[in-house]
């Protein structure tokens, strides 16, 4: 009997084991689901016309709201209110603002006002040789007299600190802000601070004044105080761990504004926007509530930053804010409980880095396709450590596993493996829809045709570019050994001047692969040693010019990588040398107009220079560098959606936004060429002021190129023929080992065979 | 006759019902997923469709594939005798040492107890174009040299093989030295043996049995050497080190499934011969 019972147990228990393995393969029980109801939809409210740069957004006292709005082509300030936003009626200031009696100093001119209509206007001048700034102030009370005030932040004169924002709280009070942002309550009558809120010595990233407090974010809390009293507010560990969470590591936004915008709530709680959405915490609550999900709207667009925001009475935002840094839009928020909480389809996007230009894609997607959810992927966040390999293993699974992602933004990818593996569908026919109506740079769109069709196709590329004295860029640009020998041959006319600047081996190879690497691909795919061996002798030759009487440069070392396209739109900070006489070449790649700006702004800034630009070209082909490759996953089972998220990422409306990134899209180039620049209609984009080796400071003014330059810029864009080598498995050892080279730390023989072998077995594969 | 026929079927079932959860486990995580791969060996790579024995000719052409064989079998050849000679010299030196010994022999084992991320670290900083060793040849006036970049990169390989694997041997040796009776060297040394005699006539026999456990366990542990490996030199090291795990590993990157389940077959066919010669070799003696 007890062997009996033992058997029985030791059944029960192997039969156990065998049940509880086979669970962990059994589907979870479906149940019916349920869709949840319910989301702020995303609506843009027509400005008033004439309504340009908004300078301010209030609700007053009454309901009414209150829009403050510079026309940006005759530079006045208008005023607008309405009950809800749908009708804008035209109200009257005070005092006329627009008289120029409020610039006497012929400065640029700032206004805010307070709820009950008294104005703050500060006058900022600029220093013509330096471009430091100095305020005036003007204060308009209520009845429109005009008072001067004169407002000294701790630093005005020794470190040239200035107020940079104006605030008013509920009641009127008034706040300024300083470059540190550190915030100071004023006395209206003497300009005087009567309250400093800090950050405790830690650097505030933003600060704000909402309702009866004063908010302080620093990079470990947000510190809030009684804007009457001053005494601090106990701190509240959700909402600092959400804002704090929202924020990231972005001191701002695109345009210059604060990451995240405050406004309150009627029952005492918060309510902040950013990026990820809107997030609604009560005071003393446990939970900070996502409200609205950034990503279905257009707040996650990187090139759209809050400048103001303020619920209504019905429960709807408004939101303004700057697209570009300076089309001013305003949007509104409207809950809508038939609309389900996440939209019905799911189009799932897979890239291996974050890229600004794929944002952009995806929030106008997102804007045109409300029902659409567009999950977007990043397999090397620069977060938990995975590499570029450990990325692709795992996507690679999920494909072969049927859950890979809809769409594949290929850059650093194996795209001709993906190819021939048939793992990607025929994109011609809406590369082809596109070319019909926009047009498009084929040598770009076709840089990965496979048969005669096309899998991948880049949105966007950046081009090896040289500006220097026309001789060069006329006669010795056209392949690296002549580069070199001019190069040489200024460096021995002149030993002390310098005449490529200052970069590291790893910066000056990158530069000048992009620029040669097209030339070594053999007809029969392998990579031509010798091309390999040159490569590296001509850039070694280049490089001793750089260190050759420049001991510190063998220490200098910079947080360029290779691995991240953001960085490679490299030419304006070289320009930048130009510019301050360090070197007299600049080499470098253009990834957008908005740099090209500088490339021809250095050409008016020097005229005795001669500065002349062009396509460095490493030998017989014209190089491009692909970026953003996209491609449909043949296993997708939303192939007419994921054509359409293709065509909006070739198209047009995204290329035209953010820097104007150099597109594949010919619509998207003639448009930036066409559209005014500057945010007060003019073509001028901004000055900077740049400090030279001998500390002196240049400035240096960046105008829109003149209509010539970019025909000649699409001139070049159009010449442009091979793609250049992207493969990181070919990019990294000629890096690795190419730096080691011109380390001096081996041999060029040694260095080429270790690249070849390295290369080979990637190619023999 | 009948009884006895009873009772053995019995048991014969009571001992599948117990190994049944683990055959389960196996089936359902090697072996089921081993047969898809034998099937997509004679597959396309994503479209799934039959390609016939195209993809072993593709394989077995491929001079990638062939070089990894080439360095994978140099390398255990080189190391699994090395390691068995080395491991077996030291487990005798430590019996002969008693008590002493006993707790020497603990010594062995903290390589294996090192976190492969932490043997990473010292080979990069041993190993290193500006590591340790050239730091100390550099100080002697001797040439430096890139070690994982060169020839060299396979022994440094082979080194940290041995390093890592020789205390779980020398274990192994000693547990197999524990099983033979003293008596039977006290005869023979009665008789007149040497010690050499003792160890080639005595020792050397009855240490057959493990020395089979031992060549096959070495021999399975030199595929473990390709994670440092790979964490050192990455996808592509030195091609005197580029094992076949980097070739499948890199052809996972690239989504060559084809190939790869190709590859895993014919390896599986060729490690499977090796121990079935390995036992039948000394299988007699086992028994």
């Amino acid at each position: 009997m007890k062997i009996n019972a033992k058997k029985w147990m030791a059944g029960v228990m192997a039969g156990a084991m065998v049940v509880m393995t086979l669970s962990g393969c059994s589907k979870t029980a479906e149940g019916k689901k349920e869709t949840a109801m319910g989301r702020y939809m995303e609506e843009e409210i027509n400005l008033p016309d004439g309504a340009g740069y908004l300078a301010d957004l209030q609700k007053k006292s009454d309901g009414t709201l209150r829009l403050t709005s510079m026309d940006t082509n005759s530079m006045t300030y208008t005023i607008y209110s309405s009950d809800d936003g749908k009708d804008w009626k035209q109200e009257e200031f005070p005092m006329d603002v627009n008289s120029g009696a409020l610039q006497p100093n012929g400065g640029d001119l700032y206004l805010n006002m307070s709820p009950n209509g008294e104005i703050m206007a500060r006058e900022v001048c600029y220093d013509d040789s330096t471009m430091a700034a100095s305020n005036f102030y003007h204060f308009i009370g209520m009845d429109g007299t005009l008072t001067d005030l004169t407002i000294h932040v701790p630093g005005k004169e020794t470190e040239g600190n200035e107020i940079n924002g104006v605030l008013f709280s509920k009641n009127g009070t008034l706040y300024v802000t300083d470059y540190h942002n550190i915030l100071y309550k004023i006395d209206k009558a003497t300009g005087e601070i009567a309250e400093t809120f800090d950050g405790g010595g830690e650097e505030i990233r933003v600060s704000a004044v909402v309702g009866n407090q004063c908010i302080l974010v620093t990079d470990s809390q947000v510190l809030r105080y009684d804007s009457e009293s001053g005494e601090q507010i106990k701190s509240d560990k959700v909402l600092t761990d959400q804002v704090l969470q929202s924020m990231g590591e972005r001191s701002d936004s695109y345009g210059g504004l604060p990451v995240i915008s405050f406004t309150e709530d009627k029952d005492g709680g918060l309510f902040y926007g950013c990026s990820d959405g809107v997030y609604y915490h009560a005071d003393g609550g446990s939970v900070c509530e996502q409200i609205i999900d950034g990503e279905l709207t257009s707040l996650a667009s990187p090139t759209f930053g809050i400048s103001k925001m303020i619920q209504l009475d019905d429960g709807s935002f408004l939101i303004a804010g700057l697209e570009n840094g300076e089309t001013s839009k305003l949007l509104r928020y409207t809950y809508d409980a038939k609309t389900p909480t996440v939209p019905d389809q799911e189009l799932k996007v897979y890239s291996l880095e974050d890229q600004s230009f794929l944002r952009q894609a995806i929030s106008l997607f997102q804007k045109n396709h409300p029902d659409t959810y567009i999950n977007l992927e990043i397999g090397v966040t620069g977060e938990d450590g995975v590499t570029r390999e450990d990325a692709l293993r795992t996507l690679n699974t999920d494909i072969l596993a049927g859950k890979g992602p809809d769409v594949l933004i290929m850059d650093g990818m194996p795209i001709n493996s993906y190819i021939q593996k048939n793992m990607l569908l025929d994109i011609t026919n809406v590369v082809k829809k596109i070319k019909k109506s926009d047009g498009m740079l084929e040598s770009v769109t076709d840089a990965y045709k496979t048969d005669g069709k096309l899998y991948a196709v880049p949105a966007k590329f950046y081009v090896p570019m040289i500006e220097g004295d026309g001789d060069t860029v006329t006669n010795f640009a056209g392949n690296l050994k002549n580069l070199a020998d001019r190069v040489e041959a200024l460096k021995a006319e002149n030993p002390q001047q310098s005449v490529l600047l200052r970069m590291s081996a790893e910066e000056l190879l990158c530069e000048l692969f992009y620029a040669d690497s097209a030339n070594w691909v053999q007809k029969d795919g392998s990579i031509s040693e010798d091309k390999v061996r040159d490569f590296l002798t001509q850039t070694d030759r280049l490089y001793k010019t750089i260190v050759q009487n420049d001991a510190e440069n063998s220490e200098y070392t910079s947080n360029y990588s290779t691995e991240m396209s953001n960085t490679r739109d490299t030419i304006a900070r070289y320009i930048m040398g130009l510019v301050t006489g360090e070197g007299k070449i600049g080499i470098g790649n253009l990834g957008s107009i908005m740099n090209f700006a500088t490339v021809t702004s250095a050409q008016e800034k020097m005229p005795e220079a001669g500065l002349q630009y062009g396509l460095l070209d490493g030998g017989e082909k014209k190089s491009f560098v692909p970026s953003v490759i996209v491609g449909i996953n043949s296993g997708t089972k939303q192939e007419k959606l994921a054509a359409s998220f293709v065509e909006t990422v070739l198209g047009g409306e995204t290329g035209t936004q953010g820097d104007y990134l150099l597109s594949a899209n010919k619509k998207a180039l003639d448009t930036v060429k066409e559209m005014p620049w500057g945010a007060n209609g003019t073509d001028e984009i901004g000055g900077m002021a740049i400090s030279s080796e001998d500390g002196t400071m240049v400035e240096f003014l960046i105008k829109k190129p003149s209509k010539e330059d970019m025909g000649s810029l699409t001139s070049m864009l159009e010449s442009l023929d091979s793609p250049c080598i992207n493969d990181a498995a070919i990019v990294d050892p000629v890096m690795e080992q190419g730096t080691a080279y011109l380390d001096g730390e081996q041999s060029l023989e040694d260095t080429v065979t270790n690249i070849m072998q390295k290369i080979n077995l990637y190619l023999n594969e | 006759m009948c009884v006895y026929n009873s009772n053995k079927r019995k048991n014969t079932f009571h001992g599948l019902f117990f190994i049944l959860p683990s055959m389960v486990g196996v089936s359902v995580f090697i072996l089921i997923p081993y047969l898809d791969v034998v099937r997509r060996s004679f597959a396309g790579a994503v479209s799934q469709t039959f390609t016939g024995v195209q993809n072993y000719i593709t394989v077995l052409t491929n001079p990638a594939f062939r070089l990894a064989c080439k360095n994978t079998v140099r390398f255990a050849a080189v190391c699994i005798p090395l390691l068995i000679v080395l491991s077996l010299a030291i487990a005798v030196f430590l019996q002969r040492q008693g008590p002493w010994g006993q707790r020497l022999k603990s010594v062995y084992l903290i390589p294996m107890a090192i976190p492969a991320a932490s043997v990473v670290l010292i080979w990069k900083l041993v190993f290193d174009r500006h590591g340790l060793l050239n730091g100390i040849l550099s100080g002697l006036h001797v040439n430096t040299m890139d070690w994982m970049n060169t020839g060299a990169a396979f022994w440094v390989l082979v080194f940290s093989y041995i390093w890592k694997n020789l205390g779980y041997d020398v274990i192994l040796w000693i547990a197999g030295l524990g099983t033979i009776s003293e008596n039977i060297y006290e005869a023979a040394r009665v008789d007149g043996a040497g010690e050499w005699n003792l160890f080639l006539r005595i020792t050397m026999p009855n240490l057959l049995p493990s020395l089979y456990t031992i060549s096959v366990l070495s021999f399975l542990n030199s595929f473990k050497v390709f994670r440092e490996a790979y964490l050192v030199a990455g996808d592509y090291p030195n091609d005197s080190m580029y094992l076949l795990q980097h070739l499948y590993n890199n052809w996972f990157r690239d989504l060559s499934m084809d190939k790869m389940a190709a590859g895993a077959v014919l390896m599986t066919v060729v490690v499977s011969l090796l121990v079935l010669l390995l036992e039948k070799a000394w299988g007699k003696d086992i028994e």
